[in-house]
């Protein structure tokens, strides 16, 4: 596999990164605009190479950490462009670009071989399930990152509009996360009883899904029905993405799982 | 019907949002302790992994915690906690049906994994070729199929053929090399002015009055016939690959190591007859993401023996709560995305 086009894309990233941080420093703000271009172009570099791999290896590039890894980073991307639409937030851009980048260097770290399919994975349920939840991912990421940047900029100034513009920012990724979380639980389930007989079968990955999803169902539910916000909401939403973190990753290396063929090989 | 105070109480009782926030944690906690103590194992591996303290583990039903009454309990008050909070706000949930929804396809979830665990049928269906079945062990019961199983064909599928990894080493001219070889091919080795020839593969090697032969061809015990061609002459040997020790031979002036690396399994796949009364009814083949549906019950290919080519293990399962879990996702899903896209509307 030629990974030409993925380190190019590492590099358009970190390049976007750079401008982001260009323009902050030297007070340049129209400059943002470049570096959202330069985001764009990382996306769309990232895109041909999954699409490639896709062509190349016969199956959807989401069998192993590495994939799945690049098409979360991907799914941050792209769902950090489409928020940007509606919420032109500042921070976006530049927390985007870095978490894109951090996520590409691990997946460099990564064997980025590819192999042929397990059975198990022989499925287009692997599409559906792996796709919405790393989309998932990405959302509860933007979340994560909404409240680090809520509790570093704006811990003590919680009735400022923009700290306010933030934690609303916080809730809507949350609660897309969230959505996209269940769903991928859901088809989850419908493709373990296809594949192996039982919807459920307390497998760590899917008891941590659940667990995470608990989490991220108590802290919405404290949002919507006891208006729990600002610092109270942006530290749930970072314990939520630490349930995240080793549900995606901590299951893989630490507990013996179904899933082990989406850790590291 | 007016309820009593006292069911009203009860209802507010259960239906606290202060339940709900004291049941997540606890499952949270007792779901993460499920993860770190190995589920379903036997008693003396909880003895060897934990010690003393293996009986407490056991007798607080850790070893198979999720399906404790203990945790049944918790899923029945998150239930409870649910319905009751549902009843209680029928107001509120009136206007806001997207809320109820979501309550709703929950309890819908709970009680399908309900009707799993008090109706569900499940269990191994081990056959070898030409063998038939019409039970299966569920838990410590034996549950009869309403139709019989039979095996006709079992086929494990694999990426590429099987590699012979051969290294030779000379040690008195310092020299040692590896490589891929296949039966019938000669390879000079780059090292010295050495020919190898793979004279025969022998999967499951035995010794026979007739001579050396293969027992099936199940790589049980993989072997090698080589025709060593150097300076000094012609020499045949054998090299096995669970026997290190027996390629030495006091003549050769040559070491080796062989390694049969078996490419990955592409699929495993039963070909199936369902009879009933003696009479054929369906066949059909079974693989993994494939299984096959008859009069209620599921077929999945679950497991394959290495040394059985003809065995298969199917798992057999009969679950009335799967359309009460599909109908109650799919509503759940249905419901969050309503609130989702309300909330982007208001706000």
């Amino acid at each position: 596999m030629n990974l030409n086009i993925f380190n190019l894309s590492f590099a358009a990233y970190g390049a976007a990164l750079a401008v982001f941080g260009f323009a902050y420093l030297a007070a340049r703000p129209r400059r943002q605009r470049t570096a959202w271009w330069i985001l764009a172009a990382a996306w769309l570099l990232q895109t041909v190479f999954l699409a490639m791999r896709w062509h190349e290896s016969g199956h959807v590039p989401l069998s192993n950490q590495f994939e799945s890894l690049a098409g979360m980073s991907w799914g941050l991307a792209a769902l950090a462009g489409l928020f940007r639409r509606r919420e032109n937030e500042a921070w976006l851009g530049p927390a985007a670009a870095a978490l894109c980048l951090l996520l590409l260097g691990i997946c460099v770290l990564l064997d980025r071989s590819i192999a042929p399919l397990v059975p198990a994975l022989q499925s287009n349920w692997l599409l559906f399930h792996v796709a919405v939840i790393m989309m998932g991912y990405a959302a509860l990421a933007l979340s994560f990152l909404a409240s680090v940047v809520y509790l570093a900029a704006y811990g003590t100034k919680a009735g400022h509009e923009s700290a306010q513009a933030v934690d609303r920012f916080n809730e809507r990724a949350m609660a897309l996360g969230y959505l996209l979380l269940t769903g991928g639980i859901v088809l989850g389930a419908v493709w373990a009883n296809e594949a192996w007989g039982s919807y459920w079968s307390w497998d760590p990955k899917e008891t941590w899904s659940l667990i995470t999803w608990l989490v991220y169902t108590a802290a919405l539910h404290l949002r919507r029905t006891h208006r729990w916000e600002g610092r109270r909401m942006a530290w749930l939403s970072v314990a939520g993405f630490a349930f995240v973190l080793f549900t995606y990753f901590g299951v893989n290396y630490l507990l013996k799982s179904l899933h082990s063929y989406a850790g590291a090989r | 019907m007016i309820p009593s105070k006292r069911l009203r109480d009860l209802a507010e009782f259960f239906g606290s949002p202060m339940l709900l926030y004291s049941l997540l944690p606890v499952l949270v906690v007792v779901s993460v302790i499920g993860t770190l103590i190995p589920q379903g194992e036997t008693a003396a591996a909880y003895a060897e992994r934990f010690g003393g303290w293996s009986r407490l583990l056991l007798g607080l039903r850790l070893d198979d915690l999720y399906h404790s009454s203990g945790f049944s309990v918790l899923l029945a008050l998150l239930g409870l906690n649910i319905a009751s909070c549902t009843w209680n706000r029928r107001a509120a949930c009136a206007r806001r049906q997207d809320v109820l929804l979501t309550h709703v396809s929950i309890l819908l979830i709970l009680t399908g994994g309900l009707v799993t665990a008090v109706k569900g049928e499940r269990g191994d269906l081990p056959l070898t070729v030409g063998q038939t079945r019409d039970w299966i062990e569920s838990g410590t019961r034996v549950v009869g199929l309403p139709f019989t199983v039979r095996l006709n064909k079992f086929t494990v599928e694999r990426y590429g053929s099987a590699g012979n990894h051969l290294s030779i080493a000379c040690p008195e001219e310092g020299w040692a090399e590896t490589l891929e070889v296949q039966p019938g091919q000669s390879v000079r080795l780059r090292s010295a002015d050495v020919t190898v020839k793979v004279l025969g593969y022998y999967p499951d090697f035995v010794i026979t009055h007739e001579g050396p032969a293969t027992r099936s061809q199940a790589p049980n015990n993989p072997a090698l016939r080589l025709e060593l061609r150097d300076k000094q002459g012609t020499q045949k040997q054998w090299v096995f690959a669970r026997f290190e020790g027996f390629h030495a031979t006091a003549e050769s002036r040559y070491s080796f190591s062989y390694r049969l690396e078996e490419p990955r399994i592409k699929q495993f796949v039963s070909e199936l007859e369902i009879l009933e009364g003696g009479v054929s009814k369906a066949r059909a083949f079974v693989s993994v993401n494939a299984p096959l549906r008859w009069k209620g019950w599921t077929l999945y290919q679950a497991g394959y023996d290495e040394g059985n080519p003809d065995y298969s293990n199917l798992l057999a399962s009969w679950d009335p709560g799967v359309p009460w879990i599909y109908i109650g996702s799919f509503l759940l899903c249905l419901g969050l995305a309503w609130t989702f896209m309300k909330g982007a509307a208001t706000k």
